[in-house]
């Protein structure tokens, strides 16, 4: 167990030998975390897996308690929010435009509600580590922690607005149908985009603060290029295949097959954007451990 | 064998901005230490000398840039008061948090929460969102939380007490007290009185460098006398 936790993982350093870190260059995110003798392990102070999962979600509750009890509206809120933006996206494309026919709006609210999750959970986790600063430089904690509470909040605000959809469908005269069983699929599915896109960002934002900029502009372009608004399908040809190599695109129709009976994707295109969330989240998770002791210095 | 050894250790952040950051500023350029099991360590050295970049170290918060710090798995916290509250949680939930926070395990802090409310002298406000508390409250709260949270080995930085006068009183006999008893403590101070009152031992830290480690009398009589020396020049010294 001991040996394991010490091969690597989030929560541990890799460890060097005595003898191979000899010399004393100036080093920035390099541990030297060194082994004394083979008898006890020694690293730099690290944070055991289960205490992080139990801090970790005790945060979670704890915010969303404080946020229930901000306002006078408490609760209402998480439902009211969703309410209101879906409203006015009714309002406008359903009875002010009368766009696209009666199909129209149910299939726009779908793509609205998945796109608000991540778009939400991209933001936040984003800036989640420059603002925890003040906490990083009090007490040692896996970087890991912050852009997760962020997710995790944000996931459990999702869920109300997924009801609403749900309820919408159905008062919308959607029937319930075999296919909605495959939605836990498709959340999964794109749980895993968000959690790829969320913490690769949230690694380099603090590293290059000016990348927050891009992340903005870069979410308003996405939300135009993966299909909340027009019907990828209309693309043909090389067109479409760009637009179906954004993860997120894929995703949306995988939403609207489950949840509206349109076309699936084909496979290949779900598995890419698995395939891209899981590279990216490895690849967010080693940002993370890479700079983890090298973020409470920055500025 | 010691808990803790610090070998030449250095950090250094870069000056300047932008892309060419290519000058580096050596807070501390090599300070060695070593901490034993159960003994109260003094810090002792001007403002400025990297006595809160040392404690970072030490915590693990930051990697030193070169040279080496090697622990044998001790769990190391700053005595840092109030981490991580949230003002519209109560009491309960903000020791819970602040004390995870700490490292302390959840099932811990939930038995000695009575003790935690006793001693901040919260009994009836405990489950009260900390919004209201005053800032007394607060941190009458965040000193019991850090009291209970009771790492392997305690950094104190300078302030024993908070609060008011009573409670600044009680606060500093509950850290004597925690300091005294065979707890690891590296106690940070520019105050040679105290650090002579609690420490085993006294590293005194010069210009990022360590000058002198000893007994508490030699290495205090020592930083005393440089003082003076110094403080020949007007502006220097207390």
């Amino acid at each position: 167990m001991r040996a394991r936790r010490r091969r690597g993982g989030l929560f541990s350093q890799p460890g060097r030998k005595i003898d191979d870190n000899r010399e004393a260059k100036p080093n920035f995110v390099k541990m030297p975390a060194t082994t004394l003798s083979s008898a006890a392990p020694a690293r730099l102070p690290t944070m055991d897996r289960r205490h992080f999962l139990e801090l970790t979600l005790y945060k979670v509750r704890a915010d969303l308690k404080a946020e229930a009890r901000q306002g006078n509206l408490g609760l209402l809120w998480w439902v009211v929010e969703p309410l209101l933006y879906l409203g006015a996206f009714y309002v406008i494309f359903g009875l002010v435009l009368e766009r696209g026919g009666p199909d129209f709006v149910p299939w726009l609210l779908t793509g609205l509600v998945a796109w608000k999750w991540l778009d939400t959970s991209v933001r936040m986790a984003a800036g989640s580590i420059r603002a925890g600063r003040g906490l990083m430089n009090q007490v040692y904690l896996p970087k890991l922690f912050f852009p997760a509470v962020a997710l995790l909040k944000n996931g459990a605000r999702f869920l109300f607005s997924l009801a609403l959809l749900l309820l919408f469908l159905m008062l919308a005269g959607i029937q319930p149908q075999w296919s909605w069983a495959a939605l836990p699929a498709v959340l999964a599915l794109q749980a895993l985009v968000i959690a790829g896109l969320a913490l690769v960002l949230a690694a380099l934002v603090p590293l290059w603060p000016d990348l927050m900029l891009l992340v903005n502009n870069g979410l308003m372009l996405l939300f135009f290029l993966s299909g909340v608004f027009f019907d990828l399908a209309q693309a043909s040809g090389w067109l479409h295949t760009l637009l179906m190599l954004n993860p997120v695109a894929p995703v949306l129709e995988a939403w609207r097959a489950a949840l509206l009976g349109r076309p699936w994707p084909h496979w290949p295109w779900l598995l890419w954007a698995a395939l891209f969330g899981g590279l990216a989240v490895w690849l967010g998770l080693w940002l993370l451990r890479r700079f983890d002791r090298h973020y409470p210095r920055l500025p | 064998m010691p808990l803790l050894r610090l070998e030449e250790v250095g950090v250094a952040y870069p000056l300047g901005r932008g892309w060419r950051r290519r000058r580096l500023h050596w807070a501390l350029e090599a300070v060695s230490l070593e901490l034993y099991r159960g003994e109260t360590l003094g810090v002792v050295g001007r403002n400025g000398v990297g006595k809160t970049t040392l404690l970072k170290l030490i915590a693990g918060i930051i990697a030193p840039d070169r040279g080496r710090i090697l622990n044998r798995g001790a769990r190391v916290s700053m005595l840092s008061l109030q981490v991580g509250f949230v003002p519209q949680l109560t009491g309960r939930e903000n020791a819970i948090l602040s004390g995870m926070l700490l490292g302390a395990p959840r099932a811990r802090l939930e038995a000695a929460m009575a003790r935690i409310a006793a001693f901040a002298e919260l009994e009836d406000f405990i489950d009260q969102p900390v919004a209201g508390y005053s800032a007394g409250m607060k941190a009458r709260l965040g000193f019991a939380v850090a009291l209970e949270a009771d790492p392997d080995v305690m950094l104190i930085d300078e302030v024993l007490g908070v609060g008011d006068a009573a409670f600044r009183r009680k606060s500093a006999a509950a850290m004597r007290e925690r300091i005294r008893s065979d707890r690891t403590v590296i106690l940070v101070s520019h105050n040679p009185g105290m650090l002579r009152q609690l420490c085993d031992r006294v590293v005194w830290i010069e210009a990022g460098r360590t000058r002198m480690t000893g007994a508490p009398d030699e290495v205090l009589a020592a930083y005393e006398s440089s003082l003076e020396s110094a403080s020949k020049a007007p502006s220097a010294g207390p």
